[in-house]
């Protein structure tokens, strides 16, 4: 069981430029410096630790720069870094890839034929939520300036690329990628609130749930609520107080059960997200999303397949 | 110094900044002998196999501090008694009974170098870090025994240390210095598994016959003030010379050592040495995580020769722009120059130097920020600090100087890195730079002397080039200045003159170079003295008056910085030095420009 609580400084951004495809070994390290170099030039202090995240696993150039540097693997590789050692201000940044699985038209058919197998739930309504993700769905843009095998320089403008996305829509020689970057200073003392802080201050709360192993069969779905309605309970907390609930599973057939259950709860559909409809997101880069959110408070639920649970919720403190 | 027990071994660390013989050192230093106590306690208990020592921080005695009390404060008693303070402990750690195992990721050099070596086993944890003894340089040995132990033994090395005194940290793994030096980042992670495995490695190779052994300890003598008997020019010569004439084994404190120690390091020239030492730290630090620069690069480039000065000293830039195109533009530029400059692919040759990204400029950068504006308007920014300045020496020219306002002298120490010289002036208007105000009435004399000698401007230009004044003689450069003129002639208005410097202000209602050719075409003499050596001689005296007048009117301070100041910001040819050289040299005695001027006044 892991259960935590803290308060900390955040701040950070969401970009979703797209690159081309054409060279990833020398596009990558470039880009995540530059992800880096453009946060550490706006911060207050230097970050004395470096977390990183990317498919590839490749470290970043500038890496050397910091004190330490830890590459996360999973949500719980975060906490170990970060909330274990709370004297650390930390920065973060990551590149994730286009997922495979749920970008195209063969995923939502694939995801329609699995919602066809859990039939007792109403399908309507969560094609209905399904809309909503993706007209709610967005995130800021950005500028980006890479070098291409020729070691000529490319610029990625937001502008450019939706000139070139109406000229051919169907090409897929661009992929989109997701960055994140973000800053962390873990507080352990509320009062002492550094004069010059960059971002929110937020308390953060969380923990570990285990249900049955979700490979069984999708039954500790209402198990898992029941026991989130206690923890929030506890806290006098309804789910419809959330802003924003970002729900993350890699069992797509699950996500109708979860809705459902939501709906119960009186949440309404532009209250959910499910980061990984729009592809382009792991847990690691979800949680981060989570984390970012301009609302002033929002809660999370990753399902994993072993069902080893995590609720949490932020709250922005005034 | 903190420290922490794990099962079988002690954890210390050390994060103290300066030079461990200053007297803010005292704390940590009785902090260390406590520690030691608790690890000889634990070690007969049989608790600890081992002492983890890790040094958290840059290590060395050039250190601000250490050097204000050498010069003002410190006792030469005061230092001997710390100095074996330290000689005790160096020799405790040597002696103890469990392995002492170093572990660092930052340089270590000085007094502090000798209880790292005195430790059994020294890892390296970033390969950009340096080791070693630099004040044996200047013939000051180290004072904690170590290596003057060594020295008793084997005289001849004293050779060897001196050959090199410091040493990158491969470079000491070749040399037995050093255990092992690599860049791992995330030792820490898996620390305590890695020590039992250091303890183990440890116990196999010196086995239980070493452990076991009781070393005999003589009792310290009691202290006896014996000065430094024999005249000797430096510390390694009085002390080789004493040690020669000793018994070999020295048991107890070297009181030899320490003695001449702590007189030499009261001495002139190992505080001059160290003055030296740290003015060359802190414009080439040893650290390993190189500085970062922000350039701005939206509205123009940085000089090639700051950039190139930049990359051999190591510091990281980064390049950033608002926007992708202009970063994109000015990158490309940039990058060939710097091609051709070192005849390499800058992107390969530094590859971890070089970086970018596109963004706004934050208001308080955490990172030294310069920008570059059109008209060689300087801003530079760190976290709160912000200073605005113009460069002298056009872009291209390899020696760039700046001109800040007075106020901003305290800031003058930030530019040094970037420009060669930094002159802090007083402007008589805060809308114009003085640069502006020297400019315009250099090209008011030289239309000046046009007129009296009958040339015509473009014949001066090129007089002006083969005399080596490449800055006045281009024509480029004038027709920017009279850009810039014209884009603050809507603002404000333009004061042109300085004391009693005033000239003709109708020249500078013309806006353009061509203008100004023809405006001096038409009046031409025959009977005027003209030609080169009398233009040079001319413009010497002309920045001969104007230097006093820039004493005169305080607009800077002493009459050498005002001479420097006019010849980077006239260009004057390198080969001459300044004006006030040139005169002095020549035995100048007339006054060219006020002989001149008066000419045509009367």
């Amino acid at each position: 069981m892991y259960a935590y609580e803290t308060n900390c400084i955040l701040s950070g951004s969401i970009q979703r430029p797209s690159m081309a495809a054409l060279d990833k070994g020398m596009q990558r390290p470039r880009a995540m410096d530059s992800l880096i170099l453009g946060r550490l030039h706006r911060l207050p202090y230097k970050p004395e630790l470096l977390l990183y995240a990317s498919a590839d696993a490749q470290r970043p150039g500038i890496s050397n720069f910091f004190g330490r540097t830890t590459f996360l693997n999973s949500l719980s590789d975060l906490w170990n870094a970060v909330i274990k050692e709370p004297r650390t201000n930390c920065c973060f940044a990551q590149i994730v890839d286009e997922n495979p699985l749920t970008q195209n038209e063969v995923t939502r058919t694939a995801l329609e034929l699995s919602l066809l197998k859990v039939k007792p739930f109403d399908l309507s309504s969560f094609e209905q939520l399904l809309e909503v993700q993706e007209r709610v769905y967005g995130v800021s843009e950005r500028e980006y300036l890479l070098i291409d095998p020729l070691q000529k320089f490319v610029a990625l403008e937001p502008q450019r690329r939706r000139r070139s996305e109406r000229e051919n829509s169907s090409d897929r020689q661009k992929r989109q990628v997701l960055m994140i970057e973000a800053y962390m200073e873990p507080l352990s003392d509320i009062e002492k609130l550094p004069e010059q802080s960059a971002g929110d201050l937020i308390q953060l709360r969380g923990r570990d749930c285990g249900t049955g192993d979700f490979r069984q069969g999708l039954q500790g779905v209402a198990d898992l609520f029941k026991q989130w309605d206690q923890w929030l309970g506890e806290r006098s907390i309804y789910p419809r107080h959330f802003a924003k609930i970002f729900v993350y599973s890699q069992i797509k057939g699950l996500l109708p059960a979860c809705w459902e259950e939501l709906r119960s709860r009186g949440v309404a559909a532009d209250q959910v997200r499910l980061p990984q409809w729009a592809g382009y997101s792991n847990p690691l880069s979800s949680y981060w999303e989570f984390l970012l959110t301009p609302e002033p408070n929002a809660a999370f639920i990753h399902i994993p397949i072993n069902g080893r649970c995590h609720f949490a919720e932020r709250i922005r403190k005034p | 110094m903190n420290f922490e027990q794990h099962d079988n071994l002690l954890l210390a660390d050390w994060s103290f900044e300066g030079s461990i013989l200053s007297s803010r050192a005292d704390h940590e230093i009785s902090e260390l002998e406590k520690f030691i106590h608790h690890s000889y306690g634990l070690a007969a208990k049989g608790q600890i196999q081992a002492v983890l020592w890790i040094q958290k921080s840059h290590c060395s005695d050039f250190d601000p501090d250490w050097l204000q009390e050498l010069s003002s404060r410190i006792l030469r008693d005061e230092l001997r008694w710390r100095l074996g303070r330290l000689y005790r402990i160096r020799r405790h750690i040597q002696e103890a009974a469990v392995p002492w195992f170093y572990i660092t990721e930052k340089s270590c050099i000085g007094t502090m170098a000798e209880l790292m070596f005195a430790c059994h086993r020294r890892f390296v944890f970033d390969t950009e870090t340096w080791f070693g003894f630099p004040e044996i340089a200047i013939g000051q040995l180290p004072a904690l025994g170590w290596l003057a132990l060594q020295l008793q033994r084997k005289p001849k090395l004293i050779e060897f240390w001196q050959r090199q005194t410091l040493w990158k940290a491969e470079e000491a793994v070749q040399f037995g210095l050093v255990d092992a030096a690599l860049s791992w980042k995330d030792w820490r992670v898996v620390l305590l598994p890695w020590a039992q495995r250091q303890i183990e490695a440890w116990e196999h190779e010196s086995g239980q016959a070493a452990r076991s052994s009781v070393r005999s300890r003589a009792p310290d003598h009691l202290w006896v003030d014996r000065g430094v008997p024999i005249l000797a020019k430096n510390h390694l010569e009085a002390y080789l010379s004493r040690s020669n004439r000793r018994n070999e084994v020295q048991a107890g404190l070297d009181y030899e050592l320490i003695d001449s120690a702590a007189h030499f390091l009261c001495q002139a020239p190992y505080i001059a040495w160290l003055q030296r030492g740290l003015q060359y730290v802190e414009t080439r630090p040893l650290h390993s995580s190189f500085d970062l620069v922000y350039l701005d690069i939206s509205e123009s480039l940085p000089p090639l020769s700051i950039v190139s000065r930049l990359l051999d000293s190591a510091y990281r830039i980064c390049f950033f722009s608002n926007r992708a195109d202009s970063l994109r533009e000015n990158l490309e530029a940039m990058l060939s120059q710097v091609e051709s400059h070192y005849r390499k692919q800058p992107l390969q040759v530094f590859e971890k130097q070089i970086s970018w990204y596109v963004g706004q400029s934050p208001a308080q950068p955490l990172f030294p920020t310069l920008a570059f504006g059109s008209f060689r308007n300087v801003r530079f920014r760190h976290k709160n600090i912000e200073i605005q300045g113009w460069a002298l020496a056009a872009q291209s020219m390899d020696r760039q100087v700046i001109e800040i306002s007075e106020k901003q002298r305290e800031h003058a120490p930030h530019l040094s890195k970037f420009f060669q010289a930094v002159y802090c002036v007083n402007a008589p208007s805060t809308r114009v730079p003085l640069l502006f105000i020297v400019k315009s009435l250099a090209l008011q004399s030289l239309v000046l002397y046009s007129r009296a000698s009958g040339e015509s401007l473009t014949s001066l230009l090129e007089q002006l080039r083969s005399l080596d004044w490449n800055l006045l003689g281009s024509e480029r450069h004038w027709q920017r200045f009279l850009d810039y003129r014209l884009s603050l002639k809507t603002q404000v208005s333009i004061p042109d003159s300085l004391g009693s410097f005033e000239l003709d202000r109708s020249v500078l209602d013309i806006n353009s170079w061509k203008g100004l050719v023809e405006f001096t075409q038409t009046r031409r003499k025959s009977d005027s003295r003209r030609g080169p050596g009398w233009l040079n001689n001319y413009l010497s005296s002309f920045c001969l008056d104007l230097t006093r007048e820039l004493v005169k009117t305080s607009s800077i301070l002493s009459n050498v910085e005002a001479d420097l100041y006019l010849a980077d910001a006239m260009g004057y040819p390198e080969s001459w030095g300044s004006a006030s050289i040139y005169a002095s040299r020549m035995g100048q005695r007339r006054r060219f420009y006020s002989d001149l001027q008066a000419e045509l006044n009367g």
